[in-house]
This record gives C-alpha cells, sequence and structure tokens, in this order.
C-alpha cells in the first residue's frame, strides 16, 4: 500500500517533469522561431523601406536612359544637371534649380527656426502652466498631425485669400502669395512636431531639478537657461531636425500657398516629373537624400557632444 | 532655549480633488517650533504630510492658510530662491548635465560668488562630506551614497541657515545608511545649522534627532526629545509607530493626582499615568501601554513584593521564545496577553519560565500609561 503511494506519486513526479520539459523545449522552440521570424520581418521592413531609394541611387550613376538596361557607371547626369541639360526637359536649367534649392532651404530654415522657439514656448507652457483649458489644448496641439496635409494647404490657402481680400479693400494693397504664406504653413504644421517632442521630453525631467535650482537661489530665468533648457535641448534639436526635414520636402503645403518666383525644389521636381522620369532627377534626388543624410549626422554628434554622455 | 529658526502656525496645505474626489488636506492646521541648532526630525508612515510640510518650509508649496516664519520673517510670498534654507532631496536632483563640481558651485556662481572663491569653497564642502577626488565626474557616474554626499555638499556650501532633508538615506543600504547618520549627526553637531530631517524610520529618528515630532494624517501627534516620545507616548498612534508596546483595554474606576485605576477584567485593576489634558472619566472605556522591556517576571516562589512604586500581578506564561540578546514571554494576564523582554544576562539567564508556568509579572508604577486614542 505505502509502496504503492510512493511508485505513484514519483511516476507521478516523472510525469510532471517530462510535460515541464515538453513545454519547455516547445517555449524554446517558440522563442527560437519567433525570433527567427521576427528577424525575417524587420530586414523585410527594411528592405521595402530602403529598397526603392537604393535602386534610385543605383539608375542616378546608370549609363543609361532607359530603365531596362544597366550600361556601367556615370557621372553623367549628376554633370547634366550642373550643365543646364535635363533629357528632354526643355524648360531646365541649373540656374533655377539652383535658385528653387535656394529656396527651400531659405524656406526650411526660417520655418523651422520660427517653429522650434514657438513649439518649445508651447510645449513649455503645456507643460509647466497652470491655466484654464490646458487640457484641451493640449489634445489640440496633435490636430495638424493627423489631419489630412492637402486639408491644411487648402485652409491655409483660403485664410490668406481672406486676409489680401480684407487688407485690399483696407489698405488698397495688393498682397499676394510668395515665400512669407509658404513659411507661415510650414511653421503652422511645425509647430505641432516640435512641441509634441520637446514635451515628451519635457515628461521626462525630473521636476525636483528645477525645484533644486530654485533652492539654490536660482530665479525662474536662471533656472530655465542653466537647468531646463540644456535638459530639453535635445528635444528641441530632435524637434528642430524634424521640423527641417518635414520643411525640406513639403510639397502640398507649399503647392496651395507659393507665388510667382518662390519656386521650391520639390515643387520644382514635380514639374519636372510631368513629363518623364529622367535619370537627371534620379541625381537630384540623390543629391537631396545625401543632403538630408549628411544634416542628420551632423546633429546626431552635435547632440551627442552638447549631452556629454548623457 | 535658544532662538526660534523656523515657525508654523496653523499651517494647512490642501490639494484640490481630481474629478470629484474630495480635497486632500495634506497638512492640517500644523504648529511647530524649531529653534536654532536643532536636529529636527519629522517622523510618520508614508503619506502622512511630511514631504509637504518640508516643501512649505522650502518653499515650493505655498500654505493654503496658516503662517510658514523663518528667522522671524513672514515667508509669505517669498520665493524659494530668497528663503534662507536649502534642500537635500530624497532623490538628490543633483543636474545630470553638469560634473560634480558644477553642481556643487551651482549656488555659489547664482549668489555671484567669484570663480576662484566658489571653487576654494566647493572643494572644502567636497572635502567635508569625504568626496574630495571625483570633482570631474557626472552624477549618474557615482553611486548612491556618493551622490547623496554631493547634494549634501551642493546644499551646504551655501551655509544656509536651516538645512531640509528629505529621507536622505533612503536610497542607502543598511549598513552605509548607519554610518551616515552618524555621520550626519557629527556633521551637523560642528557645523551647528539647524536641521530639518524628513524619516519615516523611527529607529533613524531616534539615533539622530534632538527632537520629533510624529505626524500622522496631515496632524502632528506629539513633539518632543526621542526619550520622551518614547517613554511617554500620548495617543495610541505614537506608542505603537515607535518601538513595541503592549495594550491593554479596559474600564477606567476612578482617577486621584494623574493616576487612573483601570480595570482590565478578572478582578485585576492596575494604576496608569494620564497624560495631561486628558479627558477620560470613570467609567470610560480606556487603553493602557506598557513597553515590554520594563515589564519584569518572577517565579511565584519568590515572596510578591509590590508596594506603592511597583506593580504586581498573576498571569501564566503561554509562550517563550529564546532570541540571542532576549527571552520574549506572552503572559496572559486578566483577559489580555502581554509580551515581555528579559534581556538574557550571565545573571538571568537559565530563569527560563515555561508555558503554563504561573508567574508574576511586575512593572514601575510609571511604565503604564494612559494613552488618548
Ligand atoms: N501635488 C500634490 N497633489 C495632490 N496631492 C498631493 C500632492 N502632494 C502630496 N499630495 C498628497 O498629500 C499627502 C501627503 O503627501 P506627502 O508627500 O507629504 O507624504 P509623505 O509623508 O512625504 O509620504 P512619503 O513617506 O511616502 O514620502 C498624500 O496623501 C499625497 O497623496
Ligand atoms: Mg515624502
Amino acid at each position: 500500500m505505502a509502496d504503492d503511494v510512493l511508485t505513484r506519486h514519483v511516476s507521478h513526479e516523472d510525469d510532471g517533469r517530462a510535460v515541464d520539459r515538453a513545454r519547455m523545449r516547445r517555449g524554446l522552440w517558440m522563442q527560437r522561431g519567433g525570433q527567427a521570424s521576427f528577424n525575417a520581418l524587420s530586414w523585410a521592413g527594411f528592405l521595402f523601406l530602403w529598397l526603392p531609394i537604393f535602386i534610385l541611387i543605383f539608375y542616378s550613376f546608370n549609363d543609361s536612359r532607359q530603365l531596362n538596361e544597366f550600361r556601367g557607371f556615370t557621372l553623367q547626369w549628376y554633370q547634366n544637371i550642373f550643365d543646364n541639360v535635363a533629357g528632354s526637359n526643355v524648360q531646365f536649367s541649373t540656374g533655377l534649380m539652383m535658385q528653387a534649392f535656394r529656396n527651400s532651404l531659405m524656406v526650411s530654415l526660417t520655418a523651422t527656426i520660427i517653429a522650434t522657439i514657438i513649439g518649445t514656448m508651447v510645449a513649455l507652457s503645456l507643460a509647466r502652466g497652470r491655466f484654464p483649458g490646458r487640457r484641451y489644448i493640449d489634445s489640440l496641439l496633435f490636430l495638424p498631425v493627423v489631419i489630412p496635409e492637402i486639408t491644411q494647404g487648402v485652409s491655409l490657402a483660403m485664410f490668406f485669400q481672406l486676409v489680401f481680400e480684407f487688407m485690399r479693400r483696407v489698405d488698397g494693397v495688393a498682397w499676394n502669395y510668395g515665400f512669407t504664406t509658404i513659411i507661415i504653413g510650414h511653421v503652422a504644421f511645425n509647430i505641432s512636431y516640435v512641441a509634441i517632442v520637446v514635451r515628451a521630453r519635457l515628461a521626462n525631467m525630473n521636476p525636483r531639478l528645477e525645484e533644486a535650482a530654485y533652492d539654490l537661489g536660482a530665479n525662474g530665468w536662471q533656472t530655465f537657461w542653466r537647468i531646463t533648457f540644456p535638459q530639453i535641448l535635445p528635444g528641441v534639436m530632435a524637434g528642430a531636425l524634424l521640423a527641417f526635414t518635414l520643411s525640406l520636402d513639403d510639397y502640398v503645403v507649399t503647392f496651395f500657398n507659393n507665388g510667382p518666383g518662390s519656386t521650391t525644389l520639390p515643387i520644382f521636381v514635380y514639374g519636372m516629373l510631368k513629363t518623364t522620369v529622367t535619370p537627371e532627377i534620379n541625381a537630384i534626388s540623390t543629391l537631396m537624400l545625401v543632403l538630408s543624410a549628411v544634416i542628420v549626422v551632423f546633429s546626431l554628434v552635435m547632440q551627442r557632444n552638447l549631452m556629454g554622455h548623457r | 532655549m535658544s532662538d526660534v529658526k523656523v515657525q508654523l502656525v496653523k499651517t494647512v496645505k490642501e490639494f484640490p480633488g481630481r474629478r470629484g474626489e474630495d480635497a486632500v488636506r495634506a497638512v492640517d492646521s500644523i504648529n511647530l517650533t524649531i529653534y536654532d541648532g536643532e536636529f529636527f526630525a519629522l517622523l510618520g508612515p508614508s503619506g502622512c504630510g511630511k514631504t509637504t510640510t518640508l516643501r512649505l518650509i522650502a518653499g515650493f508649496e505655498q500654505p493654503t492658510s496658516g503662517d510658514v516664519i523663518i528667522d522671524g520673517e513672514q515667508m509669505a510670498g517669498v520665493p524659494a530662491f530668497h528663503r534662507p534654507v536649502n534642500t537635500v532631496f530624497q532623490d538628490y536632483a543633483l543636474f545630470p548635465h553638469m560634473t560634480v563640481m558644477q553642481n556643487v558651485m551651482f549656488g555659489l556662481k547664482m549668489a555671484g560668488v567669484d570663480r576662484r572663491e566658489a571653487e576654494r569653497r566647493a572643494a572644502s564642502a567636497l572635502e567635508l562630506v569625504g568626496l574630495p577626488n571625483i570633482r570631474k565626474r557626472r552624477p549618474r557616474e557615482l553611486s548612491g551614497g556618493q551622490q547623496q554626499r554631493v547634494a549634501l555638499a551642493r546644499a551646504l556650501v551655501k551655509k544656509p541657515s536651516v538645512l531640509l532633508l528629505d529621507e536622505p538615506l533612503g536610497a542607502l543600504d543598511l549598513k552605509l545608511r548607519r554610518r551616515m547618520q552618524i555621520e550626519l549627526k557629527a556633521m551637523q553637531a560642528e557645523l551647528g545649522i539647524t536641521f530639518i530631517f524628513v524619516t519615516h524610520d523611527q529607529e533613524e529618528a531616534m539615533t539622530m534627532a534632538n527632537r520629533i515630532a510624529v505626524m500622522d494624517q496631515g496632524h502632528i501627534l506629539q513633539i518632543g526629545r526621542p526619550d520622551e516620545i518614547y517613554e511617554t507616548p500620548r495617543t495610541r498612534f505614537v506608542a505603537d509607530f515607535i518601538g513595541e508596546t503592549n495594550f491593554l483595554q479596559g474600564r477606567l474606576l476612578h482617577t486621584e493626582d494623574r493616576v487612573g485605576v483601570v480595570d482590565i477584567g478578572d478582578d485585576v485593576s492596575i494604576p496608569a499615568i494620564m497624560p495631561e489634558r486628558h479627558a477620560a472619566r470613570a467609567g470610560d472605556d480606556v487603553t493602557v501601554a506598557i513597553r515590554p522591556e520594563r515589564i519584569a517576571i518572577q517565579g511565584m516562589d519568590v515572596p510578591a513584593s509590590a508596594d506603592d512604586s511597583r506593580v504586581m500581578v498573576r498571569g501564566r506564561v503561554t509562550e517563550a521564545y529564546y532570541i540571542g540578546t532576549d527571552t520574549r514571554y506572552v503572559v496572559r494576564v486578566a483577559s489580555a496577553s502581554l509580551t515581555v523582554r528579559v534581556q538574557n544576562t550571565d545573571y538571568q539567564r537559565g530563569m527560563g519560565f515555561k508555558p503554563q508556568q504561573a508567574v508574576y509579572v511586575l512593572w514601575e508604577k510609571h511604565n503604564a500609561r494612559l494613552l488618548v486614542d
């Protein structure tokens, strides 16, 4: 009787162990399988993102106007765009392209600087301020991120139309679309992005740090510049970078709000595209990609240096 | 006594309740007087309002009503950066983007001290806290104990009139904690700065403080020297929070000269000291507290020796534990169970009492105290 109980007990335990082991093995398998499929997925995602871009870069060096053949390496297309040639496009001129590029830089830089300052202030007042309706403004912040860009573009264009009409009636001055309207448009959508990024950084900041600064005799101004600002600087930089890249390649808002002589590079390239995709367009796009990459790397390095060992 | 340093008068701090919840009275009409050079501890369980009290003094919170007075001056409307106090925060709040030296020099820079002088003072502050060789490091490259010392140096370098410390040793391991308790205490005595120290650790408060305020739910229940708080707790909460205590429930029979006689059942009645302003009257249900180590235990073979100053009652041992330094007995007296702690010395060892043994328990009269519930 006692023996029986004992053996049963033992065999039970054995069963248990076997089950455990099987479960463990299955778990391991799932883990490994999961890992593998996860890796595959992330590679697929990576390819999906980058393959078209690699193809574009590849063809910008292809010594053929046709996409279906590869005839070796050339820098012809790069040379062309600096030699007033762009395939069959008779309107192309290097001067116009460079002008569009300068316009783009000017618009993006101005819009970024303004949006970064306003966006950071918005984030600060939302995180630190105590005023009625703060919570609603907080959620309104996401609006420009989610509403379609075309809505923004059209609504801004309409708004400017009304302003122009008003000014014409009051003052008799005929205002028109141009850099100012483009920059205002870019600032309008960039503020949200900057504010959201800075706000996230502020939310992660230890509020005791500011109190410690007050405690040690720093007033509000000193506390902001010596404690708060260095703490949120990575967020401000990230927000500015985001704003700059969004602004640099913005087409929709720019399209609805540009005027004579304020063509930016995306508008210019799109104008070229209307006829056909030429290798010269590939070359311009590749150059823009390189420029963006340089900016990103530069800002990353700068952030790291600024933050020391953080 | 010496000069008054910090005074709270009927100070109230109320936080608005969120979404229909009631407002929280984190500090509820506190009166507190702290003297120059004192090491004062605010002691209480989590959420009792210790940090809020400290923040009211530091100026991070404004009282809902009542006054905060430092060095005789009303602090209403005086911002934190103009108050003669400095704080050591619970999580230290060192500036992560500055080196140790820059952290310590920050307060001096803000005060407009010139660079060379600031460096000299910061260096000597770091020396004071025993960290002369880590000036160039950043806070996150330091151990918890080192961070704690940097926070201390950063506050002390300002030569504050009052130093506020919010559980500064909370994040340290027990051994380091013990060492820092002694160091802090020595430092305070040497510098003569008033320390207001928040802790929820009663042992820490007893070890370090000249006086302790015991807090609960926004109220101060009792203020006194550690021995006063321990020996003569006024309320059940204080007696329970500090050290171990026996509570005996009973009925007050009559009072005479601030001594009440309490019937604890089974025809046993014991005298108990009544605290000042105690409102209980004959016939009321009351609680009596006696510390376990103040009770002695005696065999029935020894002749009973009750007298005016000594109380002696019969009981029966129900449990006995040997725990190294002490032996702990639980003795049934009337309808109550009394814990008795007997220190194991060369003279008492081997006098063990066994469960079920009939014994006398005895104590000096002043050890039994009537409590306010
Ligand atoms: N800013 C605030 N808003 C709302 N309620 C608060 C705020 N600060 C504190 N309280 C509330 O006030 C009460 C006291 O908090 P306090 O931080 O002073 O407690 P404490 O004694 O320091 O506790 P602990 O030992 O856990 O630090 C708590 O109930 C807390 O929830
Ligand atoms: Mg606290």
